[in-house]
């Protein structure tokens, strides 16, 4: 039986459902001081983002605020990694495969879909740097687009149970020893 | 898998030093693993025709008091991260305008 990963949506359906691929997002950057009134040079970056929000918060507009992490691809993640960790092919392989199998919990790895062009490599999901995006400037943003990519179940099921288990961890101040039982 | 054990080798699958109750030397070898010095990798037989049948297995004397130097494979990584970075960046012009936020109380 064959699961696919995505589907492509047309520019027709402005439904916001968790899993969706929006990219180019803005995130504004105010600078750290300003004064109401006061007119300022404010940062508009970009990034390709993905919703976390649950879909049933989105469609019945439950939510003003959308939660999005930010996506790019294996290999700029492989890039940006510290020396040590990408030091020669065994490390690196080292990092990939732990991500590939869920122990890195800051990141949640997509497959990649040769036939949709901006998805022709692996992809990583960043749970670290989270945004909160407008509902409305979003579906503007959805309705300018001319198609769209959605994650599909149970793909979309396991992203939003990484992202809630990144969340949810609990550092214990030391490790639990059993020395009978 | 990083196990810390002696592990028999028997490369020959017709015999069985188990079956036998006898080891067979010339057939197979000892590679000893202690706990903390060395962890014996099974990876590094795959594919080499030795390990047909693993014959005996026996774990160290040691007692194992930590599950960390089982390695990262068995475990969650945090060390991992990789420097993130913006897709484009621009500067716009905006004028601060205070207002409360009050979104709508939803019980689900």
């Amino acid at each position: 039986m064959d699961y696919p990963w995505y589907e492509q949506l047309p520019n027709d359906d402005p439904e916001l459902r968790q899993g969706d691929l929006i990219p180019d997002c803005p995130i504004l950057i105010p600078p750290p001081q300003v004064q109401e009134n006061e007119t300022y040079n404010i940062e508009q970056k970009e990034i390709d983002s993905i919703i976390l929000s649950q879909s049933c918060d989105l469609v019945n507009d439950k939510i003003e605020i959308v939660l999005v992490c930010p996506y790019y691809s294996l290999a700029s993640f492989i890039e940006h990694l510290p020396e040590e960790q990408k030091k020669n092919r065994k490390a690196r392989d080292k990092v990939v495969d732990n991500l590939r199998k869920g122990h890195l919990p800051g990141y949640h790895l997509l497959n990649k879909d040769e036939k949709i062009s901006v998805l022709a490599t692996y992809q990583v999901v960043d749970f670290r740097n989270v945004y909160g995006i407008q509902f409305t400037l979003l579906s503007n943003l959805v309705a300018a687009m001319s198609d769209r990519v959605r994650l599909l179940p149970p793909y979309r099921e396991h992203l939003s149970q990484a992202f809630a288990r990144y969340f949810m961890r609990v550092g214990l101040p030391q490790d639990l020893t059993i020395d009978s039982y | 898998m990083l196990l810390p054990l002696y592990l028999d080798i028997n490369p020959n699958g017709d015999v069985s030093t188990t079956l036998m109750n006898e080891p067979i030397e010339h057939h197979s070898f000892i590679h000893p693993a202690f706990y903390e010095k060395d962890l014996l990798d099974l990876r590094e037989y795959e594919g080499q025709n030795q390990i047909p049948t693993i014959t005996c297995l026996t774990i160290d004397g040691e007692t194992i008091d930590s599950l960390h130097a089982l390695g990262s494979e068995y475990s969650d990584d945090y060390d991992v991260l990789s420097k993130f970075h913006f897709k484009h960046t621009k500067s716009i012009r905006g004028r601060i305008v205070r207002s409360d936020f009050k979104p709508k109380i939803v019980l689900d």
